[in-house]
């Protein structure tokens, strides 16, 4: 057991060791390709321009274009899963599974504006400054 | 029947004490269908951080049960020597969950950057997740130590205390984080109720121990100087005189010694029976016992116990072996002389004395002295410098019927564990394997 242990104790440290050397050294860089990016959990959705978008890259420049409510309250299924969130429209399909509240957290506010849930959590707090940077790769547009 | 008996007591407790750390997993699986968390590598990743974190807080929380040292343990665990095995194995598989929480969440940050990789991995402003943090690091520390890090007992006493902190740290960061245990409320109750058990253990261990904690008053009224390394100490009782069962062990600490002033673990090595005295024997180890020596005639002691099943009174068979490694001989000490008192007939009995050498056998004289006047006792003394180590195939050319005896071994945990696996191979059933280690840690 002792060995067990010291073997996991190593490897922890390797990798928090790669991961800040890393961060260093090349701070934009990812270990996916943009292709491999997270999936959604669905894969005969079909929202053409917004699934380009959604898998972008943060560093990347993206396209964005004005959305409306209505056109988000069209994609309001786990499938298929816009909302706004203080002025920006997130296709948010691909993080169904990652949240770490679980799926009904999110499902509920599909094709809607989730601007005070989001900031507070529906009444458990903020999020943290890392969900913040998570989000911008769902970035779809802005709210027209 | 007895064999299924013994079976039972002996599996109990790890199984009571394992569910408790595996019904969280299962409020978690049910809260989704198992597809939604595991649908592609990334996700699958967070599942099993989120998994890691929770089976390991669980089972952080029951290894802080366990050490809260019950007498509901001697029974639900067949001794509380095994309790203490299973504290380490359930503390040492929860460390390796929880290193292995964070790492299996980075998945989270890989289609981001590095840069959001470290941090992640890193305090950012927010007390939930830092809190993660800092009880992970603090575990990490002092569980290094107290692994790899050869400390004296008394160090590694006080710095095994900290964990509890690591724990209220981690149980707060579960509790914060906007997670599976915020979302499904029998999830949380669950794991609140766990968290205030493993804390409440804790200070019972730690702080309420003082006061709430049965413990005997004695007082040292004589030494017994057996060699140089070697002593006897005789402690009477100055209030309630303790019950014991030959072969049991106490936690004694001895008043105005030692820096730490720190309970420590001894086997009694005399029979009941002595009116109001008991003794233990203690070698200098190097450690806290290197002043046993120096402890005075009248010092007053406090003893918690007894504790143990290790007692050929605990077996029906009557045919036995007896193996005791160094200062492991101490509780066929006590055994040998509530023989010389039984005085059954029926008993049939080897007892191996293994040392190294015979200059580390001083108390051989006196055991053969008691074994004189028992039927069927039969003393061998083995030094490893010229018989080589002790081996079954050793025992199997001096002693009859090896196959029909029970076996109670005591000594260091390297010699218990080779002389098991040969029994074992032997064709001996572990229920007739009685052992107990010299190592509480």
């Amino acid at each position: 057991m002792k060995k067990t242990v010291l073997v996991i104790v190593i490897l922890f440290f390797i990798i928090v060791v790669t991961v800040l050397l890393a961060a260093l050294l090349l701070p934009s860089g990812t270990l996916l390709n943009s292709n491999q990016k997270p999936l959604a959990t669905n894969d005969s959705r079909v929202s053409s321009s917004s699934e380009t978008n959604a898998t972008n890259n943060i560093n990347q420049p993206v396209m964005l274009k004005n959305i409306s409510l209505v056109e988000i309250s069209k994609h309001n299924k786990i499938s298929d899963c816009w909302m706004s969130m203080e002025g920006s429209v997130y296709d948010i399909t691909p993080f169904f599974g990652m949240h770490p509240g679980g799926n009904q957290i999110m499902e509920k506010y599909c094709g809607q504006d989730a601007t005070r849930a989001y900031q507070t959590q529906d009444g458990h707090g903020n999020h943290s400054a890392y969900a913040q940077s998570l989000l911008k790769i769902y970035l779809i547009g802005l709210l027209k | 029947m007895k064999k299924i008996r013994l079976v039972f007591l002996k599996i109990v407790g790890p199984i009571l004490f394992s569910l408790l750390a595996f019904i969280p997993i299962v409020f978690w699986l049910e809260m989704m269908p198992i597809k939604e968390r595991f649908p592609n590598i990334i996700t699958s990743f967070v599942s099993l951080g989120q998994i890691a974190g929770l089976f390991g807080l669980s089972l952080f929380a029951v290894s802080l049960i366990l050490s809260a040292r019950i007498k509901l343990y001697d029974n639900l665990f067949f001794g509380i020597n095994r309790a203490y095995f299973w504290h380490r194995i359930y503390g040492s598989i929860a460390f390796m969950a929880l290193l292995m929480h964070p790492l299996f969440l980075i998945a989270r940050t890989l289609p981001i950057s590095f840069f959001a990789a470290a941090k992640f991995l890193l305090p950012e402003g927010a007390l939930g997740k830092d809190l993660g943090f800092y009880a992970l690091s603090l575990m990490i520390i002092l569980l290094v130590l107290t692994l790899f890090v050869s400390l004296k007992y008394e160090i590694w006493k006080s710095s095994h205390k900290f964990l509890g902190i690591a724990f209220f740290l981690g149980g707060l960061h579960s509790l914060l984080m906007y997670s599976d245990i915020a979302v499904n409320p029998w999830l949380r109750f669950y794991m609140i109720v766990l968290v205030i058990l493993g804390l409440v253990a804790y200070f019972y261990r730690t702080i309420l121990g003082y006061w709430l904690i049965k413990k005997y008053e004695y007082q040292l009224v004589e030494k017994k100087v057996h060699s140089e390394n070697v002593t006897t100490l005789v402690l009477e009782a100055t209030g309630e005189v303790m019950k014991y069962v030959a072969g049991q062990f106490i936690f004694i600490r001895f008043n105005r010694f030692s820096l730490f002033n720190e309970i420590h673990p001894f086997s009694i090595s005399s029979a009941p029976g002595q009116e109001k005295c008991f003794q233990i024997t203690v070698k200098n180890l190097g450690d806290y016992t290197s002043n046993i020596n120096e402890i005075e005639i009248g010092t007053v002691a406090q003893a918690e116990g007894p504790y143990g099943k290790f007692s050929f009174e605990f077996s029906n068979n009557k045919k036995q072996i007896w193996i005791g490694g160094g200062v492991g001989i101490t509780p066929f000490m006590a055994m040998l002389e509530r023989m010389q008192k039984l005085n059954d007939k029926d008993y049939e009995i080897d007892l191996y004395y293994c040392t190294k050498n015979i200059h580390e056998q001083p108390l051989l004289h006196d055991l053969l002295e008691k074994t004189k006047t028992i039927n069927n006792f039969n003393l061998f003394s083995h030094c490893s410098i010229d018989q080589g180590r002790v081996t079954v195939d050793y025992i199997n050319k001096n002693s009859n019927d090896l196959k029909d005896r029970d076996i109670f071994l005591c000594g260091p945990a390297p010699m218990i564990k080779s002389l098991k696996r040969q029994f074992i191979s032997l064709g001996l059933s572990r229920t007739r394997i009685y052992s107990e280690e010299f190592n509480l840690n």
